[in-house]
C-alpha cells in the first residue's frame, strides 16, 4: 500500500505540471467566471442556467482530464524509460498501475474541488445560501471521472497513447448517450448477428449517464438514497474491474 | 505536446453540444433515477463483472490443477 501511495504522489506531481491540466482548468474557470454575465435573464432562470452551465463544465473537465492524464500516464513512462528504475525496485506491476491510476484520480479530484469551490461561491453570491447538493453532484462527477480514468488506464496499457485517447473519448461519448440513444439505435438493427455483437458492446460500455446529477441540482429534485448507493457501488465495481484488466494486461506486457 | 493539447481540447469542445443535446432529451424521457432501464442496466453490468471475475478465477484454478497433474505424470 505504501508503494502505491508513493507512486500516486509522484504521479500527482507529474500530472499537475502537464499543459493539458493547466489549459483545461483555466478554460473551464474562465467559462464558469463568464457565466456571471448571464444577467440578462430573470433571477430564477439565471440561477438555473448558472447551475446547468457550471455543472456541465465540471463534468466535462473531469472526464477530459481523466482521459488526457490517464491515457498517457503508463505509456509515456514506458517510452521515456522512467518505468525501468521503478520496476527494478520491489514493486509489483499491479501496484505501479494502481499508483498511476490513483495519482490521476487525485489530480482530477483537485481540479474538480477547485472548480466546485468557484461554483459554490457563485451560487452563494447569486442565491444567498450554499447549495448542499453541490457536494453530492461534485462527488458523483469525481466518481464518473474515476470510471473514465480506469477505462483509459486499461486502454493505455494495451495500445499507444493516441489510440487510447481516441478510444476513451469514444467510450465516454457512447457511455454518455448509452440508454437514451444507443439502446433505441440497437432496437432498429435488422440483422441478428450485428444486433448480438452490438448488444455485447453495449453492455461493456460504462453507464456514465447515471453519474450525472446536474438535473437534480438545477431543478432542486431529490434523488433516492438507494439509487445513489447503487450508483456508488456500480462505479467502484466498474473502476476496480477496469483497473484489474489494466493490471493483468500490464503484467503480461513486455516493457 | 502543444499539438496534442490543441487536438484534445478541439475534440472535447466538439463533443460538448452532443452531450448537452443528450441531456435535454433525457429530461423528456424522465430523470435517470426515475427510469427503470438505468437500474436494470446497472444490475446487468454488475452481473457481467461478477461472472467475468468468477470465470477468470475458475480458469486460473483449473490451469493450476492441470499443470500440477501434468507435472506429477511426467
Amino acid at each position: 500500500m505504501k508503494s502505491i501511495w508513493i507512486i500516486a504522489k509522484l504521479s500527482v506531481l507529474e500530472n499537475s505540471r502537464k499543459q493539458v491540466f493547466h489549459v483545461l482548468c483555466l478554460l473551464i474557470l474562465a467559462v464558469i467566471a463568464g457565466s456571471t454575465l448571464l444577467s440578462v435573464f430573470t433571477e430564477g432562470v439565471k440561477i438555473k442556467m448558472l447551475k446547468d452551465l457550471c455543472m456541465s463544465c465540471i463534468l466535462f473537465a473531469g472526464a477530459v482530464l481523466s482521459i488526457g492524464l490517464a491515457a498517457g500516464g503508463v505509456p509515456n513512462d514506458v517510452e521515456n524509460r522512467v518505468v525501468y528504475p521503478i520496476l527494478a525496485r520491489p514493486i509489483m506491476r499491479w501496484q505501479y498501475v494502481c499508483g498511476k491510476f490513483l495519482g490521476t484520480v487525485m489530480t482530477v479530484g483537485l481540479a474538480i474541488l477547485a472548480l466546485s469551490v468557484v461554483f459554490g461561491v457563485l451560487i452563494y453570491y447569486n442565491q444567498g445560501q450554499i447549495d448542499t447538493f453541490l457536494l453530492t453532484a461534485a462527488s458523483f462527477a469525481l466518481l464518473e471521472a474515476t470510471v473514465i480514468a480506469a477505462v483509459a488506464t486499461a486502454l493505455s496499457t494495451a495500445t499507444t497513447p493516441a489510440i487510447a485517447v481516441l478510444l476513451s473519448f469514444l467510450m465516454y461519448l457512447l457511455g454518455s448517450i448509452k440508454i437514451g440513444y444507443l439502446s433505441k439505435l440497437l432496437d432498429r438493427v435488422p440483422d441478428s448477428l450485428a444486433k448480438t455483437g452490438g448488444m455485447m458492446f453495449y453492455h461493456l460500455l460504462p453507464n456514465l449517464e447515471c453519474f450525472n446529477l446536474k438535473a437534480a441540482l438545477v431543478h432542486n429534485n431529490s434523488v433516492p438514497i438507494s439509487y445513489l448507493a447503487l450508483v456508488i457501488f456500480y462505479g467502484v465495481c466498474y473502476a476496480a474491474f477496469a483497473l484489474a484488466v489494466a493490471a493483468l494486461i500490464f503484467k503480461r506486457r513486455e516493457v | 505536446m502543444g499539438r496534442k493539447v490543441i487536438l484534445i481540447i478541439g475534440i472535447c469542445f466538439s463533443t460538448f453540444p452532443l452531450l448537452s443535446w443528450s441531456h435535454s432529451n433525457a429530461e423528456e424521457l424522465g430523470h435517470h433515477w426515475e427510469v427503470i432501464a438505468y437500474r436494470t442496466e446497472i444490475w446487468i453490468q454488475l452481473a457481467i463483472i461478477g461472472a467475468a471475475c468468477a470465470a477468470y478465477l475458475i480458469v486460473k484454478r483449473a490451469a493450476k490443477v492441470v499443470t500440477k497433474w501434468l507435472l506429477s505424470k511426467s
